[in-house]
Formats: structure tokens, C-alpha cells, sequence
């Protein structure tokens, strides 16, 4: 059992890491397969932060990575004392946060033998926050390992890019998803099934197989778009999409919001109704922040329901270029061929893009109701 | 774990900075000649060697027997500032973007006045210049423009046009630049042989390929290959695996379904592509690399192999055939494409979708808003014309649909260019154009002004001459002068429509100067009526009719040319023509 057999599907990168895991246990190694700054890019789902914390588990383990001790371990979840692991729920990584994390990065490493960095949303770095990274990530201090995960390597400064060795994920194979989803006692049409919907996430490949409410979402998601015949039924079905990304976005913010103002109004000493001093300020500023991840919960959840409406016209378009084999939406096949003889390849196209503008719009901040609005009539 | 390439040969001398010769030159002669500035910037793009040449000017200007470009290796200072050497307490290197605040820049101009350790300079090297705050560049501004004798700046930054240019105008600006391919893989090898490890042939080439003209990430790429390297060295396939290079008969599949328009086969080139795992990305930008090299090669054909100088002889004609199968306009249009979506793969949208729909919109030209438009266009018109009679009154305005014609026509121009095969393209006029392409030869003159007129109108077609004038003005001048003054349309049958031309000599003009071409496309163009052009003399005609005269613009008589201008102003006849050659 080794800390790399939870990457699926990444064979190539695994060798690449082993090699370098042993390079480092060596003592005077002076060969290339072991380097200070790594770049993991990849697909969603295909494990980019769990390549990075297992290669940052077995640089710390004194076993390349058994996945027993309490190094890896601690490790893996992020607690190891010198595995410093950078992950954001915001939408950026703040200069002031990489300049402490510089800092940090420069001690010398307290119980293993590296002190390892691992930065989860590279991509996610602000401009000066990246530039701030640059001289540390070229020269760090002789025992620290940098590593950083981006979708793809355009996501991240070039100058960032040419200091580090990158590492490429692949999408996992269908295939691969089925038999990691079989193991995990699925059957075998519900692995399937959920293999190809998610298109190789394996996040969301699970989440599917194991959720029944999921499934009936994302349904009801492609049938909306199936069901618009006419002008009424567009606006129909817009208002009930954005509806469910309200009520979604609602359920899941609603949970952690109340919760998390109790506790800062804890914290900063409510007593009867008052605060100390500072404390409402702090109570506003993460009010402002709730609302904030709402608008973004909402946004997040369209642009999903988005991409899913856009798999379906992909099946589509690609039954009408007599491409079969690849289906992504094999639940909905029969609805799916009906489409395709009813209309022509250049409809599709069209619908498609409509799709993609319509998220580009959702992505610069357009009123949703509107942009679904507009594109659900595009789509009738 | 050893030090990275990039740093292990880091040089320490200016005759080791490879590719910057417009910049090491010039330092090197100021050295020599003892010509020293106060404050320098070096600019360029990532991995050019600015930060290096900073730390050997620094080297170069404290070692004890210089200022010198040579630095002597032996003295403290030379020692202490070596590549990955200690550092000396003289040469200060500052990171802007973490101390680009202006407590940071006062807090450095209080310390520059004092005395050097021990060196003869005080050297601030200041790298990232390009996050220097604004309030820390103004901070420095009197300092940097008359720093204390013995203190000097160099800013290093890949954005000069960041820096405040109170700053610039106050240094001395070398601007770096990529290094040549040719000289990048010299210095790789050398660096492979002093590594010890042999590269296979083409194995180079393919590392200076994805460095881009940098050194850093062309030694970050080479220290990823020497890692991969088995016994018998880095092999060409580790490289190319290693790399994530799409393999080129992937990439020839997926040309070859293009060209053939064949959307089945290509979208079963990108199912493989996906599940032998290589980056969507990577195909993608290997896809636009690949249809550039096929519209060097369709533009240039016999002389291709001297651009393309490292595609072998039998891919080039393989090529050759590719590009004119597919045409150059197409391949343009199928570029842009590709480029437009690469960018809009960045992120986190699943990148297989992304790449599916760029193929899409490669095979099937029309799905955009402008040929769609042109294509209803036509079609209204078609049915207004079969229908005649009462709803012309009430279709739009000339005016309107001029302009709607004047938008289009790039399109349309752009459609003839390619092949039709596509399922959807029977439909479209102007692709069907295409296909009959048996020249039309204008049927001999009979009088047909008697025939009974068809489901379309002539009416109706006269209503559409001014605009189908206006046309041809566009595409054949000729034609346009033979036309606009002196015909009209008399009769329209569901296989021709019979132009009347007041007299014999512009008719045979017409005739041979092929114009019923031209007429015809422009029928196509504005009408989307794809009938034959038949010509008859009609002396009758009366041109000065409103309903379909088209008045000469005065001021574009002496447009007019040859015949056809002695024939209006002086009244001259064509008695004979003899061929030129």
C-alpha cells in the first residue's frame, strides 16, 4: 500500500514521482530526477492536489510513502509540521499570505528530512501574489520543495512556469473511472453510467453513483432543455433553473452561515447584545463575505447546470457527425437520437455556442435570470 | 537532492551569458574602459539571463583587480559572488515584489549612504522591478538619479513598461531579448555533455521547441528529460512522451478527417487522443502548430522544405496534398478557430468538451450568426420572388437590404472557396454553386420576351436589378459598365433569365468576356436565384425607364473605359476585333 495508489489512471506520472521520491532519499544524489519546484497540472478531477500531497507524503515519509505511518498520514491531511499546504475558498491567494508563507517556506525542516510547500490553486495566485513567489520558488533554501497545482500551465505566470518541472495529469480514462467505481462496490450500468456523465471526474463520478438526489438533478437539469418547444416554455424553464440554483445555493450556505457568525460573535465576546470593540465590523465583514460565496454558490451551480445541457448537445451533434461510441449522457440516448434526426448539425452548433456565451456572460457578473432567459430561447 | 540545471549552470562571467551578445558586448567594453553608470535596467522576457548578468556585473565591478569584464575567480569578492556561491555583504539583492512597499525604499535609501563593507561598490540589484509600488519607485527616485560615489542600482524586470519612467529615464536600459534556436541547442548540448548523459538525435531541437526561446525552461525541460533517461540516454520516444508532444499520425488523422469533412473520423481521432491520455491543451496547440506549417506550405508549395526545414521529404507532401485538399482559406479560418479556443481552454471548463466544440465549428462553417443571417436573407428573398406581385410592396426597404448584402458578401465569398460536401451545404445556393461547376455558356439569342413567364416574376426580378447592378460593380467593373446603362432583365423562365441588351456590340462583349458569370453569381448573391444568363439584343429596351434604369453617376463617366466609353460619347460601333496575340 503506497501513498500514490490513490491517484487513478496516472501511471505515468506515478513512475516520474517515484523516481524522484527514491533520488531524494539519496544522500549526495546529483542526478536530475529529484527538484525543488514542481508544477501538477491537469483536468478537475483528475487529482491534482492529491498527486502533490502524496509526493509531499512520501518526501516527508521515512518509507517513501507507506500510507501507514503518521507521517504520511499527517501528510496527506495537511497537518504534517513540515508540510505547509496552501488551499483557498476564496477567489484569490493574497500577496499577504505568500509573503508570511515565504517566511515559513525558509525554515529548515523540523522532523523529516524536506519541508515541503504545496500551494492547491496556483491558478488562483493574485498577479503580485505570483511575482512575490518568483525568487523563492527559483531559489529556495536547500531542503524545501515547492509544489503548486494549476488546470493548466497557461493558468500560471510563464515566469513561474519556467522555474518549475511540470507535471501532466490525464483526464482518467472511462474506463479506468468504471473499474475505481466498481471496486468501491458499484454495479457495473451505474459505474458506467456515471463514468462517462461525469466525464472523468472522479469527484463527481462518485457523488453520482452515490447519490440518488444528485442524479435526479442533473436529470432534471437536461430534461428542462429538452422540454422547450416554444417561446413560454424557454422562460418557463429559465426561471426554474435559476430557482434550483437559488434553493441549492441557499441549502448550502444557509448550513455553514449561521454557524460560523455564531461562532465570530463567540469569539469576539457576545455578551447579551453586545460586542467588544471591532466586533461588528467583523460581523459585517463576514456578512459581506457570506453574501459574497452565495452570488458565487450560484454561479457555480448554473455554470454546472450549463455544462451539463452542453454534454447533451455534444451527444448530439456528435450522433449527427455518425460518431456513437463516445455518448456521454447514455441514460438520455433515445431523446438524444430523436434530437439529432429533428435538426441539423449547424442547430447544434448554434445552441452550443449560445451555451458557451451564455457562460461566459454568467462569468462576467450578467444577471443570471436574463442570460438563462436568452439562452433558453436560443435553445428552443 | 541536487541543485536544478538552471541553476547548476548559472554563468559567472559575461563570455558565459549565451545569446545576449547586443547587451554583453557593451557592458563588457564599459567595464574595460572603466565607463560606469550609476543605475542600469535590464529587461526582457523570463529566463533571458538578467538576473545573471546583474550578479556577474556586480562580480565584475567589485573584484579586486578590476572593474574588469573578466573577474580574476580569486579574490574574496570574485569567491563570495560566484554562482551559488555565499553572497557578499556589498551586493545586496532585493526582491521588489516582496519589498516593494515604500517603508521598504526609504528604509534602503537610509542604508545606501553608508560605506561598502569591503568591495569598492555598494551594487543593489533589484529584481522584479516591475512590483516596485509606486510609492517605493518615487521613494528611490533622487537616490537612483545621484546615488553617494560608491553605490549603483541595476533593476532587473521581464515588464519595463511597469516600471514608473521617472526610473527608467534615470538608468541605463539594456533590453534582452529570446536566444536563437540555433545557439540555445548548442549551449544544451554542451550542458548534456558535461552532464553525461547522451540525447538521442532530434531529442534538442524538440526541448529548444518548448522553451521558447529561454533558456531556463529550456534546462527546466532538459533536467526533466536527463531525470526520464534510462541506459542507453534519453531516447527520442522518452522525449517525446515525456514532453506530452501529440504524436503526428494523430495529428495527421485528425487533418485527413478535416479535409475529407468527414466529422465521424475526426471525432474519433479526439476520443483516442483523450483516452491515450495526452493533454487536450497540448493537442490543441499542436493542432494549430501543425494547420500553420499547412498554410506555410500551401502558400509557398516548391520552396516549403526551406522553412519547414526539420519535416522530413515524403510528411511535406503529404502536406502539400492536405493543404489543398482543405484550401487556404479554410485552413485560416480553421486557425483561427483553434486559437480562439485555445484561449477559451484556460481554466477549469472540461477541456475535452471545449476541444469537441472547436472541431465542430472547424467542419461545419455557417454556424455563426453572419452566414446564418446571409442564408435566411436568401431564402426570404427566393420566396418573395416566387410570390410576386402584391408583398414586394411591403418587403424592406432597397436600402436596408443593400446593406444586408454588403455584410454578407465576405461570407459568401468565403463559402464558394470551400469544398461542398458537407450533408448541410446541399442546402446552401452559393455551396450548390459550387458543385455545378460546368461553365455555363450563354444560350444562343432567341427571342424569348414572349415566353410565358414562370412561378418566378420578372417583375419582381426588376425590382432586384439596381441592387443586382451594384453587385457586379463590385466584382467585375467590365461588366458593370457593359450592364448599367444599357439592360435590363425582359423574361425569367424556371431554367434562364434573358437580359436584353440595347445593342449587338456590348451584347458580344458581354458574351465574351465571360459576364454572364459574373451576372449570374451576382443573381446568386442578392436573389439566390441560380439560373442561367441568356442574352438578346432588344433595341427597344427604353434604359430611361425609373422602374429599372440605373442612372450613371455623372461624376463616374470618366470611370467609363475603352469601347465602351467611345461607344457613349462619341457613338462609335465595334466593326472588327483582332486578338492581341
Amino acid at each position: 500500500m503506497s501513498v500514490f495508489d490513490l491517484l487513478v489512471d496516472q501511471g505515468h506520472v506515478v513512475s516520474v514521482l517515484l523516481e524522484a521520491v527514491a533520488a531524494s532519499k539519496e544522500k549526495n544524489n546529483s542526478s536530475q530526477e529529484m527538484t525543488h519546484a514542481w508544477l501538477f497540472t491537469g483536468p478537475p478531477g483528475s487529482g491534482r492536489s492529491s498527486a502533490a500531497l502524496a509526493f509531499a507524503a512520501a518526501l516527508v515519509c521515512g518509507k517513501s510513502g507507506c500510507n501507514n505511518c503518521l507521517d504520511c498520514k499527517t501528510a496527506l491531511t495537511g497537518s504534517h509540521a513540515d508540510v505547509e499546504l496552501v488551499r483557498t475558498q476564496g477567489l484569490s491567494i493574497k500577496i499577504d499570505e505568500v509573503r508570511e508563507l515565504i517566511g515559513r517556506a525558509s525554515w529548515s525542516p523540523s522532523v523529516g528530512n524536506y519541508r515541503v510547500v504545496v500551494i492547491e490553486d496556483a491558478d488562483r495566485l493574485t498577479e503580485s501574489a505570483a511575482n512575490a513567489l518568483l525568487k523563492a520558488i527559483e531559489e529556495p533554501g536547500l531542503r524545501t520543495v515547492w509544489l503548486m497545482c494549476a488546470p493548466s500551465a497557461t493558468d500560471v505566470l510563464p515566469t513561474i512556469r519556467s522555474r518549475t518541472r511540470s507535471l501532466v495529469l490525464r483526464t482518467p480514462s472511462i474506463a479506468a473511472v468504471v473499474a475505481l467505481l466498481e471496486k468501491e462496490d458499484f454495479s457495473q450500468p451505474m459505474a458506467n453510467f456515471a463514468a462517462r456523465a461525469s466525464q472523468g471526474h472522479i469527484g463527481r463520478a462518485r457523488h453520482l453513483a452515490k447519490n440518488t438526489e444528485a442524479r435526479s438533478r442533473r436529470e432534471a437539469i437536461l430534461k428542462i432543455s429538452l422540454l422547450i418547444t416554444d417561446v413560454a416554455s424557454a422562460f418557463k424553464a429559465a426561471q426554474v433553473l435559476v430557482d434550483a440554483a437559488k434553493a441549492e445555493a441557499e441549502d448550502e450556505t444557509e448550513k455553514d452561515a449561521s454557524a460560523e457568525l455564531t461562532a465570530l460573535k463567540e469569539a469576539w465576546g457576545e455578551q447579551g447584545s453586545r460586542l467588544t470593540q471591532g466586533g461588528s465590523k467583523a460581523v459585517k465583514e463576514l456578512e459581506k463575505d457570506q453574501k459574497s460565496r452565495a452570488t458565487r454558490t450560484v454561479r457555480d451551480y448554473l455554470d454546472r447546470a450549463l455544462l451539463d445541457i452542453a454534454t447533451l448537445y455534444r451527444d448530439v451533434l456528435l450522433i449527427q457527425s455518425d460518431s456513437k461510441e463516445t455518448t456521454i449522457n447514455i441514460d438520455l440516448i433515445s431523446e438524444i437520437t430523436n434530437l439529432a434526426n429533428n435538426s441539423t448539425p449547424q442547430a447544434t452548433l448554434r445552441k452550443l455556442e449560445a451555451i458557451m456565451s451564455a457562460r461566459t456572460n454568467l462569468a462576467h457578473n450578467a444577471a443570471p435570470l436574463l442570460t438563462i432567459e436568452a439562452l433558453m430561447v436560443s435553445l428552443k | 537532492m541536487s541543485l536544478a540545471l538552471y541553476r547548476k549552470y548559472r554563468p559567472s562571467t559575461f563570455s558565459g551569458v549565451i545569446g545576449q551578445e547586443h547587451v554583453t558586448e557593451p557592458l563588457s567594453n564599459a567595464l574595460e574602459s572603466g565607463k560606469i553608470h550609476h543605475a542600469y535596467l535590464f529587461s526582457g522576457p523570463r529566463g533571458c539571463g538578467k538576473t545573471s548578468s546583474a550578479r556577474i556585473m556586480a562580480r565584475s565591478l567589485n573584484c579586486e583587480k578590476g572593474p574588469t569584464p573578466d573577474p580574476c575567480g580569486e579574490c574574496q569578492s570574485c569567491k563570495d559572488l560566484v554562482a551559488n556561491g555565499p553572497g557578499s555583504l556589498d551586493v545586496i539583492e532585493l526582491d521588489a515584489a516582496t519589498h516593494g512597499l515604500v517603508d521598504d525604499a526609504r528604509e534602503l535609501r537610509d542604508k545606501a549612504f553608508f560605506a561598502p563593507v569591503n568591495s569598492r561598490y555598494k551594487i543593489y540589484i533589484i529584481d522584479e522591478a516591475h512590483q516596485l509600488g509606486p510609492g517605493a519607485a518615487n521613494a528611490l527616485l533622487k537616490v537612483v538619479e545621484e546615488p553617494p560615489p560608491h553605490v549603483l542600482f541595476i533593476f532587473a524586470t521581464t515588464e519595463p513598461e511597469k516600471l514608473i519612467s521617472t526610473i527608467r529615464s534615470r538608468t541605463h536600459h539594456y533590453p534582452f531579448r529570446l536566444v536563437p534556436p540555433g545557439v540555445l541547442a548548442t549551449h544544451l548540448e554542451k550542458v548534456c555533455a558535461s552532464e553525461g548523459v547522451k540525447v538521442a538525435k532530434g531529442v534538442i531541437p524538440l526541448v529548444v521547441r518548448a522553451s521558447g526561446g529561454s533558456v531556463r525552461d529550456a534546462l527546466s525541460v532538459l533536467g526533466q528529460l536527463l531525470a526520464g533517461a534510462g541506459k542507453e540516454g534519453v531516447t527520442y520516444e522518452i522525449a517525446i512522451q515525456l514532453l506530452g508532444y501529440t504524436d503526428g499520425a494523430l495529428l495527421d488523422e485528425a487533418i485527413d478527417a478535416i479535409a475529407a469533412r468527414d466529422g465521424g473520423t475526426l471525432f474519433k481521432a479526439i476520443d483516442r487522443v483523450i483516452e491515450s491520455g495526452h493533454d487536450p491543451r497540448r493537442f490543441t496547440q499542436d493542432f494549430l502548430e501543425r494547420l500553420r506549417d499547412l498554410i506555410i506550405v500551401g502558400a509557398v508549395e516548391e520552396s516549403a522544405s526551406q522553412i519547414l526545414r526539420e519535416i522530413p521529404e515524403d510528411q511535406l507532401q503529404r502536406m502539400g496534398t492536405q493543404a489543398t485538399l482543405i484550401g487556404t482559406a479554410n485552413l485560416i479560418r480553421s486557425a483561427d478557430i483553434v486559437a480562439a479556443g485555445l484561449t477559451q481552454m484556460r481554466g477549469a471548463t472540461a477541456p475535452r468538451l471545449m476541444l469537441e466544440l472547436i472541431c465542430g465549428r472547424i467542419l461545419l462553417p455557417g454556424g455563426d450568426d453572419v452566414s446564418l443571417i446571409s442564408r435566411i436573407e436568401r431564402l426570404e428573398r427566393v420566396q418573395d420572388i416566387s410570390n410576386s406581385g402584391a408583398p414586394l410592396a411591403t418587403t424592406q426597404p432597397a436600402a436596408k437590404q443593400n446593406t444586408v448584402v454588403n455584410k454578407t458578401k465576405p461570407e459568401t465569398k468565403l463559402e464558394t472557396k470551400q469544398v461542398a460536401k458537407s450533408e448541410v451545404g446541399k442546402k446552401d445556393p452559393a455551396e450548390v454553386k459550387e458543385e455545378v461547376k460546368a461553365p455555363i455558356r450563354a444560350a444562343a439569342p432567341t427571342p424569348s420576351a414572349n415566353k410565358p413567364t414562370g412561378p418566378i416574376d420578372a417583375a419582381a426580378l426588376r425590382r432586384f436589378w439596381p441592387e443586382i447592378i451594384e453587385n457586379v460593380k463590385k466584382r467585375r467593373r467590365l461588366t458593370w459598365s457593359l450592364l448599367s446603362s444599357s439592360a435590363h432583365v425582359l423574361a425569367v423562365d424556371d431554367k434562364a433569365i434573358t437580359i436584353g441588351i440595347v445593342n449587338a456590340g456590348a451584347r458580344d462583349s458581354f458574351i465574351r468576356s465571360g459576364s454572364d458569370e459574373i451576372l449570374r453569381s451576382a443573381f446568386i448573391d442578392v436573389t439566390g436565384l441560380d439560373l442561367k444568363i441568356e442574352c438578346v439584343v432588344d433595341a427597344t429596351a427604353n434604359t430611361s425607364a425609373p422602374s429599372f434604369r440605373v442612372a450613371e453617376d455623372p461624376s463616374d463617366a470618366d470611370q467609363l473605359s475603352g469601347q465602351e466609353l467611345l461607344m457613349r460619347e462619341l457613338g462609335a460601333q465595334i466593326i472588327s476585333e483582332t486578338n492581341k496575340e
